[in-house]
């Protein structure tokens, strides 16, 4: 994709905007082009033997679209619900929309190429959390890690 | 389609706003609400209707496979079709063609003997295979039938434990049904021989997984020596439903009304136990119960001595009691999927919108029985 070249530098580099979220004290990145939609918090029907990390299913505009919540899902503490948390609407493949909860929606951020940093994998240690992000974003001096979106919503695990 | 769910959705928020508020000013406005009501509830029939298409467009080929058959594996037979005219809605139609004839070269292939056996057992020589469709209740029925060799058995389960999926002592436990429900397991074929016809394996777990993401099941009846029988349920219509809400705990479910048979009121007191397992007697009938609490781990709210309130669903001849905390009633509701993401149990079957926006989940009830 040919962008702008702004810096006059004559190197061009891809820009992505990231949705900002914050999930107790880390920030991370959602690439905005699957963000389908950001809702305020609502009653979530609770779906019985699912996987632990779904709060459920919520009723958006007629949809029903399941919830599942990001920080389960990456293993920190449960959420617990305040005014700002919101649930981010996820779509990846159309009729196929997923909500993840987190607890507070911050900005939007244009990353290019410079910014960005690939985890540094050891296949060794390899964490389960370092599965989910596919690389790290510096802007203005904090840190944003980048999810990747394919392995949080995309695998099937057993119930 | 979809437009005509919308507008039972809207409909459902008018009706159970109207509700909350009682009042004689409001009386009119009420009326108004009910003949709304009947008009959505006949606009959603006419379309069901005009969606509805017989099957015959997908059996009318059958005979002309069974002939080629004939030939290829030089067995006499005939195929008997009944029920051609049976309607089903037009996406399911399109669907069962590859299940049905799948089941049917199972009878040719597996199921008929070869003549001359057929002779020695004295048997006609020309084998019969039956496809019969019938429509029973809310569902419709379509049946394999044939008058071959039946299923045996034992040789399904040698084949089991040489496949290591169950063991030796397993087996022994097993009941007979049990045994045959193996047969739709993956991958799993009691063919001697791998034919171009059948018997590679892959097959009844297919048509089975087809089948249940169209809401239906599949079930098998054999005795060896006389023949099988296959029966395909089906749902009549896949979007909107009649269904009797009921709460569990603080949540709110849906249970198809089609599969309900009655609706009880048990004193506590009337729970007999068999090998551990909570029953009821009704009229002459022994029926497991089944607390719906703790099938969905929602927490029931009512006090245990209280009379229990209990849904006796039916499938087939099979009765099972759900034991509930309170029925909300009846409602015309639309159904949605839960979306790919998430691995719902078999329990629920799908959501639905409530007036109020709230989402419920609806029970599938033929997975309890």
């Amino acid at each position: 994709m040919a962008m702008e070249n702004i810096l006059g530098t004559g190197i061009e580099y891809e820009k992505v905007q990231y949705m900002v979220v914050r999930l107790g004290d880390e920030q991370y990145g959602i690439d905005i082009k699957y963000i389908d939609n950001i809702v305020r918090m609502q009653p979530i029907t609770r779906v019985p033997k699912v996987q632990n990390y779904f709060k459920g299913v919520i009723n958006l505009r007629g949809e029903v679209i399941p919830v599942m919540s990001l920080r389960l899902k990456m293993g920190l503490a449960d959420d617990v619900f305040t005014n700002i948390s919101r649930i981010i609407i996820i779509k990846m493949e159309p009729d196929a929309s997923i909500g993840v909860t987190v607890d507070e929606v911050k900005e939007v951020v244009t990353l290019d190429e410079t910014c960005i940093d690939q985890v540094a994998y050891d296949a060794g240690t390899k964490d389960e959390m370092s599965n989910f992000i596919s690389g790290v974003g510096k802007n203005n001096g904090s840190l944003i890690s980048l999810l990747d979106l394919g392995v949080i919503i995309g695998d099937k695990d057993p119930v | 389609m979809n437009l005509v769910s919308e507008l039972i959705i809207a409909k459902n928020s008018l009706v159970s706003a109207t509700s909350s508020e009682e009042g004689e000013s409001n009386r009119a406005f009420n009326e108004e609400i009910e003949y709304l009501e009947s008009v959505t509830t006949n606009l959603h029939e006419s379309v069901m209707k005009v969606r509805m298409v017989p099957i015959e467009s997908v059996v009318q080929k059958f005979p002309r496979m069974i002939r080629d058959l004939q030939k290829k594996l030089d067995k006499k037979m005939d195929l008997y079709m009944y029920g051609e005219e049976t309607e089903l809605d037009r996406t399911v139609v399109d669907e069962i063609g590859d299940p049905l004839m799948h089941l049917l070269r199972n009878s040719a292939d597996h199921g008929l003997e070869t003549n001359e056996v057929r002779l020695e057992r004295g048997k006609p020589e020309v084998g019969t295979i039956i496809l019969n469709a019938y429509q029973d209740g809310n569902n419709v029925i379509i049946e394999v039938k044939d008058d071959g060799n039946g299923i045996d058995v034992e040789a399904v389960k040698a084949k089991a434990i040489e496949r290591g999926t169950i063991s030796p002592e397993q087996a022994e436990l097993m009941s007979d049904k049990e045994i045959v429900d193996l047969l739709f397991m993956p991958s799993f074929s009691t063919a001697k021989q791998v034919t171009d016809v059948s018997g590679r394996g892959v097959g009844l777990d297919v048509v089975k997984s087809k089948i249940e993401a169209l809401g239906g099941d599949v079930s098998v009846k054999t005795k060896l020596g006389e023949g099988s029988t296959f029966t395909i349920r089906l749902p009549l219509t896949l979007a909107i439903i009649q269904a009797l809400m009921v709460e569990v705990g603080t949540e709110k479910y849906a249970i198809a009304l089609g599969s309900i048979d009655t609706i009880e009121d048990i004193p506590a007191s009337d729970i007999k136990f068999v090998q551990a397992k909570e029953v009821i007697q009704l009229r002459g009938n022994v029926i497991p119960l089944i607390r719906l609490s703790n099938v969905l781990d929602a927490n029931s709210t009512k006090d245990p001595d209280e009379n229990l309130v209990v849904v006796v669903v039916k499938k087939g001849d099979n009765l099972a009691g759900l034991v509930v905390d309170e029925l909300i009633g009846q409602q015309e509701i639309v159904i949605k999927s839960l979306g790919k993401y998430i691995n719902s149990s078999k329990i629920i079957s799908g959501a639905t919108i409530l007036g109020n926006g709230e989402v419920a989940l609806i029970v599938d009830t033929n997975v309890l029985l």
